[in-house]
């Protein structure tokens, strides 16, 4: 895999200033020929338990799991979880994950046949069984599918604590069928397994939703890759986003690393570019000095696959510590765009309209502004966007569940500065 | 050029300045990636003159860094001590150290070329500017010497690798100026087949023929020197004149390799190409070819007296004052010095101006950027100064003592800018010799027929 990291910023800083920030591109070429260079496990986790009986979500988790597990590639080691009160495995024996073929993912097709929908919601013994059978396999990529139409039923703090235990392992894409399940629940178990989360408001939207999850799973081909940020004696970081795709705060999640240097980890990557937004506070330098403030380094292991230099340069010259980067000030709206929709949400969810109002005004000014039509055509759905830049909004009587679940999943989705403008 | 917003003075372009040089702010938003930035003048520290351009005595030479936005290189400790926090063996390769951070200075940010008692050249970053973004060359040989100071347009991406490979560029086809006392010059396409080199520029394709249209819009414009004959029908051509052409040529040569830069793969120089002015002179013996684009410039400094400035600036000051301008208010007005001319994509074709002359009184040619002039703007205190850092230098390297005391005098003067300074003492050649050089004769030269060789 070959990569390139490239910084984009404005290093001038006013006199005293001492926040510098920087939007740093990662992107990778992929695999040779797009052969992984680690081995792959996918485990698909099912939510059987007895609501999704309703609308013939069964019968559509069914379809979806059979189309998931026949995009599986050759050789992939997989599994597949029932989701009920206890997390059952499906397919194969218990403890034992299997090795894709044609053989093996007809016997779990006859497996997943037989999936019925009874019992409770218990996501942490889910994901904990997940993360045993991941345990095997040391040095794959990781990815786990999670399928859930309801809130959590375990008792309040156990999937936190299972969370914490199994933070980073592998990635989990998850996605809610129906409106009877918590995107923010779902989202705590996203962030931190540095994956995706999404509403499938209709059940025959699963099979697609499914596939696609399934492809580009597949298409990792190297399993964990970090950010390392070496930054210098009294400097601090502040925050480390990904900002695109989509936002995700990898601040939490930094693990010392040498003096002076930490990593955040970037989970598995095959051919694909992603945005960083790092930012660092350094002691402030007499004009004309130049700093670095970071080295920001990809790597895998011990091996660094591509760097780039954060800078801060002290200047007298107003004009050029004034200017905005206008990568830095694109995600920097994106990260508030994702803020004030869910802040709207929560406000309106608490009957507090004044503030859900002036929130969504504020996101669809937001998302005008920054070219991204699919954020500003679901808060559309929301609220009434009089004027979207001013971030004239009022907010709409009615809203659809559904709707305003997929305003809350689309909120952390960003797109590149300049892309759609 | 594509223009970049400049806050500060959004004037200098409305009146078709196209960039802010006016008012020396700087525009690139993003730097990131440092070239592999070896001084010019520095690169040929072994090598003896007349192989090579003199070396530059940079704080590091030799240790340029690699590490750009996708070299995954990781910077390595040189060894070197931290100026800043005094961390021992802390600074890295790409010149930061890795305790405090801190920039420990990059090779070019101060090189000196010492010619001896031929020429000397020091460059420095000054004291408000990050990075050098001026370039110089010298090579001397036998009382002669090519010399190119070139000069990044700050509102351009990457104008330090401009200035870089222009000046590197200059130089190389410098070294072909013919001695007017050669009796064989030497023919120019044939030298130039099998002339082609690490800049990738090949130099028979760099120098354009002109041959072939006279008339042609890109011909060198020719100007007079010092003591230049107003009446060219009623004297022979000057015997400069051949060296000034050739000047003429590597500059046209130093634009294209510039022009290429914007080829590369970064957008950001395609959105803002890599730009710089150039001034480049030839010294054989007692003549003197030079020529320049921008406004960087050339000064022929006599014993006493203002010094003569050689060049005329293509900047706006200058454009409205021929206009008839009243030339103070012009040269107070903030687009001042937004330059007309420069090296680089967006410059069109180059017509470098070129001037030649014969010295016949002693004297020395001092070329230098705008971080010199602009606290020297009256010819006569040009002319004091160069006197006076001559006649303090009385070291064993007078020439360079003298350089360096001329960016020192900019320097605690403000160094708002980058400044480099070159200084070439040109003598006439004995009595008799001069007056048949003047009048008719070819002239024997008194000193040697050969191409430049050891210092
Ligand atoms: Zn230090
Ligand atoms: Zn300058």
């Amino acid at each position: 895999m070959s990569y390139s990291a490239e910084a984009f910023q404005n290093e001038y800083l006013a006199m005293g200033a001492s926040e510098v920030n920087a939007i740093v591109t990662v992107t990778s070429s992929g695999g040779e020929g797009g052969r992984r260079t680690a081995e792959a496990t996918e485990i698909i986790i099912v939510d059987a338990s007895g609501s999704m009986q309703a609308e013939g979500r069964m019968a559509n988790a069914r379809q979806a799991a059979k189309a998931a597990v026949n995009a599986i590639d050759d050789g992939v080691r997989f599994a597949i979880i029932a989701g009920v009160s206890t997390a059952q495995q499906l397919y194969p024996d218990p403890g034992q994950l299997a090795v894709s073929s044609t053989l093996s993912r007809a016997d779990a097709v006859r497996a997943i046949d037989r999936l019925q929908a009874s019992g409770g919601t218990a996501m942490g013994a889910w994901l904990l069984l997940a993360a045993q059978l991941f345990e095997q396999r040391p040095g794959d990529i990781k990815h786990c599918i999670l399928l859930t139409d309801g809130d959590n039923g375990e008792r309040f703090g156990y999937l936190d604590s299972v969370l914490q235990q199994i933070a980073g392992r592998f990635r989990v894409d998850a996605r809610g069928v129906g409106v009877n399940w918590k995107v923010a629940e779902v989202r705590k178990i996203t962030d931190t397994m540095l994956g995706t989360v999404d509403i499938v408001a209709r059940p025959e939207g699963l099979i697609f939703a499914f596939e696609q999850m399934i492809t580009e799973a597949m298409g990792k081909t190297s399993a964990d890759v970090q950010l390392k940020v070496w930054t210098p004696v009294n400097a601090k970081v502040r925050f480390v986003k990904q900002v695109e795709p989509q936002v995700q705060d990898l601040t939490g999640k930094r693990v010392e690393d040498g003096p002076r240097a930490a990593r955040y980890p970037l989970g598995s990557w095959g051919q694909e570019s992603r945005d960083y937004h790092v930012c660092v506070d350094v002691p402030a330098g007499k004009s004309g000095d130049e700093m670095l403030a970071a080295r920001i380094s990809v790597v895998e292991g011990d091996t660094v696959h591509a760097q780039s230099l954060v800078r801060a340069v002290w200047t007298e010259d107003t004009a050029l510590s004034t200017r905005i980067n206008r990568q830095v000030a694109h995600y920097t709206g994106q990260a508030e765009l994702a803020d004030a929709i869910q802040e709207g949400i929560v406000a309106r969810e608490a009957g507090d309209e004044r503030t859900a109002t002036i929130k969504f005004g504020r996101a669809a000014q937001l998302a005008h502004a920054s070219g991204n039509k699919a954020t500003e055509e679901l808060l559309a759905k929301v609220v009434e966007i009089e004027d979207a830049a001013t971030g004239t909004v009022r907010l709409r009587r009615k809203v659809n569940a559904a709707d305003e679940m997929a305003l809350d999943t689309q909120s952390t989705k960003t797109v590149r500065v300049g892309r759609s403008q | 050029m594509i223009l970049t917003e400049c806050d500060s003075c959004a004037e200098g372009r409305a009146s078709g300045a196209s960039f802010c040089e006016a008012c020396g702010r700087l525009l690139n938003e993003t730097a990131v990636g440092e070239a592999a930035n070896s001084a010019t003048a520095g690169e040929a520290a072994d090598k003896p003159a007349g192989d090579g351009p003199l070396s530059g005595a940079g704080p590091s030479s030799g240790e340029a860094a690699s590490i750009d936005g996708t070299d995954a290189a990781p910077a390595r400790r040189t060894g070197r001590d931290c100026p800043n926090c005094g961390a021992t063996g802390a600074v890295d390769t790409d010149g930061y150290c890795e305790e405090c951070g801190l920039l420990a200075g990059r090779p070019r940010d101060h090189t000196e070329a010492d010619g001896d008692v031929v020429a000397a050249a020091v460059s420095d970053r000054g004291r408000r500017h990050h990075r050098n973004e001026d370039a110089m060359w010298l090579a001397v040989g036998a009382d002669a010497a090519d010399i190119v100071v070139c000069d990044g347009v700050s509102s351009s991406f990457d104008p330090d690798v401009a200035s870089e490979i222009a000046a590197k560029t200059a130089g190389e086809l410098l070294a072909r100026a013919p001695h007017p006392a050669d009796p064989t010059p030497r023919d120019e396409t044939a030298d130039a087949g099998g002339t082609s080199d690490a800049t990738g520029v090949d130099a028979a394709t760099a120098v354009p023929s002109q041959s072939d249209e006279p008339e042609a819009k890109d011909q060198p414009e020719a100007i007079g020197g010092p003591e230049a004959t107003v009446d060219l029908a009623a004297e022979p051509p000057d015997p400069a004149l051949p060296i000034a052409e050739v000047v003429g040529m590597a500059i046209q040569g130093a634009g294209q390799s510039v022009a290429t830069l914007v080829d590369g793969g970064d957008p950001r120089r395609r959105a803002s190409n890599p730009a710089c002015t150039i001034v480049a002179a030839a010294v054989r013996g007692p003549h003197v070819g030079f020529g320049w684009v921008g406004d960087s410039r050339a000064y022929w400094v006599t014993a006493a007296g203002p010094a003569e400035q050689l060049t005329e600036d293509d900047s706006w000051a200058r454009h409205v004052i021929a206009m008839g301008a009243d030339p103070r208010v012009a040269m107070n007005d903030p687009k001042a010095h937004a330059i007309t001319a420069w090296l680089g994509a967006d410059a069109g074709p180059i017509l470098p101006h070129i001037g030649a002359f014969t010295a016949r009184t002693p004297g020395h040619l001092v070329l230098c950027s705008d971080g010199l002039w602009n606290y020297l703007t009256d010819p006569a205190d040009f002319g004091d100064a160069v006197r006076s850092a001559l006649k303090l230098a009385t070291g064993p390297r007078p020439l360079l003592e003298a350089a360096r005391a001329l960016v020192t005098y900019a320097n605690s003067a403000g160094g708002a800018d980058n400044i480099t300074v070159a200084i070439v003492p040109v003598h006439p050649l004995p009595e008799a010799d001069a007056e048949s050089d003047a009048e008719t004769q070819p002239i024997k030269s008194a000193t040697s027929d050969n191409e430049p060789s050891e210092a």
